[in-house]
């Protein structure tokens, strides 16, 4: 490590200086590590691609496309040709601009979700794996009464409840977290009971560290693996789920589309009329399958066993 | 070695999913084998029964209504040109024998019993009439007063009278009321339901429902899977063409193709028809679709409560900036093309007394519209919408809401087509979905509402929908409208007797309800069904009123 020249100030600032520069080059050479990690997985690399290259398809062709989604235009239930490439649904929509409206809604709506939902899986996870007895039972139990009651029936009383303010995208993802944060918080949960069991934990404990450091510095690391995975999945689930929403007017409202919706609406005409189906079918898949190798990338990053 | 017993496995468990996946009704295949030779079809029901007895509020279903048929006698049925037949195996006749005051006798057949033995007869006539006239000094078992679903005319009977040991019915009037063949149509067994209770007594399958007065009875019912109604051995009249109809409920109508793929059904009832629907039946083998307008027709009402549209001349000129036909066409006219718009509140197109009297008022001229609304104190804003110069949006964009149901795509995309056809003329329409949708419209929290109105084929039904809501008796008009000369002629036309007279009052009514343009008229539902290419069925005919196929159900005989 090269000293650094002071101002003229004695030896202990060195020392000082010379630490904290130590300290940020570890750092820097642990990110550095974390991105050469993830770079490692090619999958990774062309997940991470093709996302930002739907992203930015959704967000800059619009401006250069003759139809909004929202226009109702001379065909109906044309197939898909030159005028409409992904064709129109039985009223008229350009499905090209409506399948790229949909994108944006569907993103906006699901990674607000899965951020939402991890994080509050994680918290509850890991409390209750932690700390255990009285909290394990009581959040736990919770978790359990929010999972009896079905999906539909929360949307219906919130639809009723809400009314008009009913067709917040913001208001569905908090309802979509509400719900979707329980198989995560059951996976911390039990993540953390089997790492419990390592001597290190009671290694640490002895030694005065706080719970809070245990759990943020030495179980959760080990757990990031299952709840990175989770949450990319949660990606995918909280499309689906919000489309069976969406379609009773909760979250969107019409000439509003999401990619959940307009796959929801096209399964009914999929022999008929394929496209109406194909196209936001299709881009959901990616979209998933993206979000997941994204997401091995990131475990491999994360892995505190792996070494720089 | 793993590897193997992995792929046995996987391909155990698809196998498994695939057979659970298959449906697990009981095929009943249309056959001539069983008792009388009469052979069995099996029918598609979309959706909840609801109570059985379809006369009493909230379980007037029309499929409920379609299942039953036969079970109770009908005084009258509509043909298929909707001209109404008296019942000749009931009545003997049925005559108007005074025109003033109205006086109607009913001969019924000396032979015409009930299954269990109790002859049919005036009884049954006076009880079907204290449970529908809405008069609360007639109690039902508990106690407690009737809940019919619509006293229409029977609210207009002063008396009721047995004769000639009950066999004739003689029927007298307060006021004079046109439709008199509607009514007692159908009658109930009194002597049962007089015990069971006309509210709650048939909501449940029992022995109630057992009791016939017609070519059919009800043979056993399993929830939510199906309905079964049998010949009935005691029919002292022409006897039923087949020895049994089997109704599979089915939840949704995208479940019907396959199920007559699979032979679980054989005879699709005409339901309220999507494209997809009408597509996917197209593409079963051999499949004898029929696409046909139905009694039932959407509209799209104004709500005079709103400042802006309590205006004549900003309705008339948001009428005249929608074009119907492109509505139709992009809509029901998919399922069927020769679908068109209606011209009348009253009248449906085929039934006779339809008049076209929307004249300029329905006629899409988006022009006229924009000066009209001009003229109606808008000006051009910045933005390509027009806003007022007085009233809550002064200075904003015009905006109206549309309210619709939850779930109905059909009326989600009319909303969507209204709200580019009126973007067209500057107004801002936001589009609502509502999960409550009825309660809401019937309280009038909306601007613009879309919706259908199923009628049957007696004009004077329509009266509740278009007399002045300051009167108890219009319960259904929803939008707040009022025109006493409107009132004026509807009352005389549902007090006269001669059909035609009455129709030409009806069309004067029509042509001031154009006038005021409290309700846009759109199109005629197009309902898809069918049957199966591997039955024939002699009979089988379709009948726009709510009967559907069933309007001669006792005549369905399998070649």
């Amino acid at each position: 490590m090269s000293g650094v020249q002071g101002s003229g100030v004695g030896p202990a600032v060195d020392e000082h200086a010379e630490k904290i520069d130590a300290y940020a080059s570890a750092r820097n050479s642990q990110i550095a590590g974390a991105l050469r990690a993830f770079a490692r997985r090619r999958s990774a690399l062309v997940g991470l691609a093709v996302l930002l290259l739907i992203i930015a398809f959704t967000v800059i062709t619009p401006f250069l496309w003759k139809y909004s989604y929202s226009d109702i235009t001379v065909d109906f239930s044309a197939a898909p040709g030159w005028r409409h490439p992904f064709g129109t649904d039985s009223i008229g929509h350009d499905l090209f601009a409506q399948t790229l409206r949909g994108i944006a809604t569907s993103l906006k709506v699901a990674t607000l979700v899965a951020l939402l939902s991890t994080v509050v899986g994680t918290v509850v996870g890991a409390v209750a794996g932690y700390f255990g007895r009285a909290w394990d039972a009581v959040l736990m139990r919770v978790a359990d009464l929010i999972m009896t009651i079905p999906v539909l029936a929360i949307t219906l009383v919130l639809a009723n409840v809400l009314g008009a303010k009913g067709s917040s995208w913001f208001l569905l993802s908090l309802v979509l977290s509400a719900v979707l944060w329980i198989p995560l918080s059951r996976l911390v949960r039990g993540t953390l009971l089997s790492l419990m069991k390592n001597d290190y934990i009671d290694a640490a404990r002895m030694l005065g560290a706080s719970d809070r450091r245990i759990i943020i510095r030495h179980l959760l690391p080990n757990a990031a693996g299952p709840i990175i995975v989770d949450a990319t999945l949660m990606v995918g689930r909280a499309i689906i789920v919000a489309a069976s929403m969406e379609y009773l007017g909760l979250g969107i409202q019409a000439p509003e589309v999401s990619l959940g919706l307009l796959i929801q609406r096209g399964q009914g005409a999929a022999t008929t009329q394929p496209w109406l189906f194909g196209f936001p079918a299709l881009f959901l898949v990616l979209i998933i399958l993206s979000v997941n190798f994204v997401g091995d990338g990131l475990r491999d990053a994360l892995d505190p066993r792996r070494t720089v | 070695m793993k590897n193997y017993w992995k792929a046995a496995a996987a391909l155990i468990i698809v196998g498994a999913v695939m057979l659970a996946g298959c449906s697990t009704g009981s095929s009943k295949s249309a056959s001539k084998s069983g008792n009388d030779n009469g052979g069995s079809v099996t029918v598609s029901v979309v959706g909840a029964i609801e109570g059985f007895n379809y006369l009493k509020a909230g379980s007037n279903i029309v499929f409920t209504e379609q299942m039953m048929h036969g079970i109770w006698p009908d005084s009258f049925t509509p043909d298929p040109s909707l001209k109404s037949v008296m019942n000749s195996d009931l009545l003997e006749s049925a005559d108007l024998i005074s025109k003033s005051p109205q006086v109607v006798q009913y001969k019924i057949n000396p032979k015409a019993s009930w299954s269990d033995g109790t002859p049919i007869s005036a009884d049954d006539y006076i009880y079907l009439w204290e449970a529908m006239s809405g008069n609360k000094k007639f109690k039902d078992a508990d106690g407690s007063a009737f809940l019919p679903a619509n006293t229409s005319g029977y609210d207009q009977i002063s008396s009721v009278k047995g004769s000639d040991g009950g066999k004739t019915v003689t029927v007298k009037f307060s006021s004079s009321f046109s439709d008199w063949k509607s009514l007692f149509n159908p009658i109930l067994p009194s002597h049962v339901v007089k015990k069971v209770g006309f509210n709650s007594g048939l909501d449940n399958f029992g022995d109630a429902l057992k009791v016939s007065g017609g070519p059919w009875m009800a043979d056993s019912y399993a929830d939510g899977q199906s309905f079964v109604k049998v010949r009935n051995p005691k029919y002292w009249g022409k006897a039923a063409g087949l020895s049994s109809i089997v109704y599979r409920i089915i939840n949704d109508s995208t479940e019907l193709a396959s199920a007559v793929q699979n032979g679980e059904i054989q005879v699709v009832n005409p339901t309220n028809g999507t494209v997809s629907l009408k597509d996917a039946l197209q593409g079963v083998g051999g499949f004898h679709l029929v696409t046909a307008p139905s009694l039932t027709f959407q509209h799209l009402d104004f709500n005079e409560s709103n400042e802006y549209l309590a205006k004549t001349d900003i309705r008339r000129a948001i009428a005249n900036a929608i074009n119907r036909n492109e509505i139709v066409q992009r809509t029901v006219g998919q399922i069927n093309p020769k679908a068109t718009t209606i011209g009348n509140h009253i009248f449906l197109p085929g039934q006779p007394g339809y008049v076209d009297n929307s004249g300029e008022y329905g006629k899409f001229d988006a022009k006229k519209a924009k000066q009209a609304l001009l003229k109606a104190g808008m000006v051009e804003g910045s933005d390509g919408y027009l806003q007022p110069t007085w009233g809550s949006q002064a200075g904003k964009d015009f905006t109206l809401s549309i309210v619709s149901a939850s779930g109905r795509e059909l009326w989600n995309q009319i909303q969507q087509l209204v709200q580019a056809q009126l973007k067209a003329v500057g107004i801002k329409v936001k589009i609502v979905t509502l999960t409550d949708y009825f309660s809401q419209v019937q309280k009038g929290n909306y601007d613009m509402a879309t919706y259908g109105w199923a009628i049957n084929p007696y004009p004077s039904t329509m009266k509740s929908v278009w007399c002045s809501y300051t009167n108890a008796e219009c319960a259904s008009n929803w939008a707040h409208y009022s025109n006493s000369k409107v009132d004026a002629l509807l009352k005389k036309a549902t007090g006269e007797l001669d059909s035609q007279k009455a129709s030409v009052l009806y069309n004067q009514a029509d042509k001031l309800l154009w006038s005021d343009m409290a309700s846009l008229e759109l199109y005629e539902y197009q309902q898809v069904g069918g049957w199966s290419g591997s039955v024939d069925i002699e009979n089988l005919k379709y009948n726009s009123s709510a009967l559907g196929f069933h309007w001669n159900d006792q005549d369905w005989r399998l070649k």
